[in-house]
């Protein structure tokens, strides 16, 4: 295993059934990268962010986050893995009848932070996506990029060292795209390594980083 | 750091008790109910309890002395006295028999006119100990005593505070049933509350799972909601246990045929000890219903 790898997979093999939704996938990214893992709707990006952030467990081969083996971790201690792994979906998941605050801080309550800790934290993390004058709206009176945002701060609270977003800019416009992969690019440069799944080809290309490419469930193209 | 976390579950469960409210009414109200029958007949075996134990202390063996015994009767009164469980000796010699016995006949007591003192035995009045009242003590007691020769008879009117106690253990034993019967009802509709609110609440399940909650954090403010519950059910039914004592309060003692009932003064529901058992089985019941609920949906939360 390589000192500078956060996340390495070994000939990983996911079905559903009778569904092959990822086939013998094999890779390693390093601490402090921002890939993209792109491929057409059906390819596996979303299957190769659940793996990684231990939501799906692999049919076989074997998933390195750190020095922690993924694939025969014992359920119980699945939780501690994931504070570690930040994590932004399309949907953005967050809960519509908490405020920006409580959704943010209801991560770092999950840590057990205490109290006094919480908010300069929260505010802190609201400041730096933008949201600090929203903190008491809730999720539904917000914009599309407003709630990727708050999820975005959600996922970064804790400063995990992974980011994982799926299909962040879904249901985004191209400006409030751009925004949001501008944010991730900032907080990759203090240290997060950032893993983006996207369809978008010009999203891809839009910023620098590596690019894993996905087709029917098998990697079919590395860029570093 | 469990600070925080502990915090958080409390305020999530709050919350939840204030959401669905005509569901969750329904769960209190069944439970209150349960709780309000289950704590009437508590208060009514309680009180039945205090008049049994009123009633075995006012009792006591009368020993009716042969004629002609007046002379002896402080001797027998120390030797009755050194028996197994005897507390003390009243002594009544046969003139103050009769002039008790024209007390009680009132307007009557004519009737004693122009009859002897011997014609009334002397009496003693024998006061039992703790451990004389004791079950079966009372009639060994009575038939040492008749062994003595100075004595005609002896009479303990056990047979009154036998009854009452066979009848109390009957109804403890059916009320102890009745209410674990109806608990178990309440705690059923408050398990399938949290059940639908558990279900109702997945993407929210869901979501904490993603950001790295443990179980106990997912479950725990369902087992505040079911524990809530339960004790606002303790709380109903405390008000409607202190609306029906205050009724009975009302009520002439002898309306009913219930007069022995009040022998001990207004009949007491609400008390301390009923406070804690009606609060602590509903917020046990509720606590219990929630986590059965829980048990069986948790599936992969854990």
């Amino acid at each position: 295993m390589s000192d500078q790898a956060l996340i390495q997979m070994f000939h990983v093999h996911k079905n559903f059934g009778q569904n092959v939704a990822l086939w013998d996938i094999s890779f390693k990214i390093e601490k402090g990268a921002f890939v993209f893992v792109t491929g057409p709707s059906g390819a596996g990006k979303s299957t190769l962010i659940s793996l990684m952030a231990g939501v799906e467990r692999p049919s076989q081969g074997r998933i390195v986050i750190g020095k922690t083996e993924l694939s025969s971790l014992k359920p119980r201690l699945m939780p501690a893995v994931r504070r570690r792994i930040g994590i932004v979906f399309q949907d953005f998941k967050l809960l519509k009848d908490l405020s920006v605050f409580d959704n943010v801080s209801l991560a770092l309550e999950v840590c057990g932070y205490p109290r006094a800790r919480i908010r300069p934290r929260v505010e802190k993390v609201l400041g730096a996506v933008g949201l600090s004058k929203k903190a008491r709206s809730r999720p539904p009176g917000l914009s599309g990029g407003e709630q990727q945002r708050v999820a975005l701060a959600r996922a970064l609270v804790t400063e995990p060292t992974i980011l994982l977003a799926d299909e962040p800019t879904g249901n985004l416009d191209w400006e409030l795209s751009q925004e949001i992969i501008h944010l991730l690019q900032r907080f990759n440069r203090n240290g997060t390594t950032i893993i983006v799944a996207t369809h978008d080809r010009q999203l891809v290309r839009s910023i620098p980083g590596g690019v894993l490419t996905l087709q029917a469930g098998r990697v079919v193209g590395v860029e570093a | 750091m469990v600070g925080s976390s502990l915090g958080s579950i409390l305020r999530r469960g709050f919350k939840q008790l204030g959401l669905q409210l005509p569901t969750q009414m329904v769960a209190v109200l069944s439970m209150a109910a349960a709780l309000t029958l289950a704590g009437s007949a508590y208060a009514f075996h309680l009180q039945l309890d205090r008049l049994a134990v009123r009633l075995n202390q006012e009792l006591r063996v009368v020993v009716f002395l042969k004629p002609g015994s007046n002379d002896n009767y402080r001797a027998l009164a120390g030797r009755i006295s050194s028996l197994e469980g005897v507390q003390g000796v009243v002594l009544l010699s046969s003139q103050e028999t009769r002039d008790r016995l024209g007390d009680m006949l009132g307007s009557q007591a004519g009737l004693l006119e122009g009859l002897g003192p011997e014609v009334v035995p002397a009496i003693v009045e024998v006061e039992l100990t703790a451990q004389g009242l004791a079950r079966g003590r009372p009639a060994a007691l009575v038939a040492e005593i008749e062994k003595f020769r100075e004595v005609d008879e002896a009479v303990y009117a056990g047979d009154v505070a036998d009854r009452l106690e066979s009848f109390l253990n009957r109804f403890t034993n059916l009320g102890r049933a009745l209410s674990a019967v109806l608990i178990l009802s309440g705690m059923f509709i408050i398990y399938a509350t949290i059940r639908l609110a558990f279900m109702g609440r997945q993407e929210e399940r869901e979501i904490l799972r993603l950001i790295g909650a443990r179980g106990w954090f997912i479950r725990g403010p369902f087992l505040v909601q079911g524990t809530g519950l339960g004790l606002v059910a303790g709380g109903i039914s405390l008000a409607l246990l202190k609306g029906l004592q205050t009724w009975l309060w009302t009520i002439p003692p002898d309306r009913f045929g219930t007069g022995p009932l009040w022998y001990l003064g207004e009949m007491r529901i609400i008390d301390l000890s009923l406070v804690s058992v009606i609060l602590g089985a509903g917020a046990l019941g509720g606590l219990i219903g929630a986590w059965l609920a829980l048990g069986r949906v948790m599936g992969g939360d854990r």
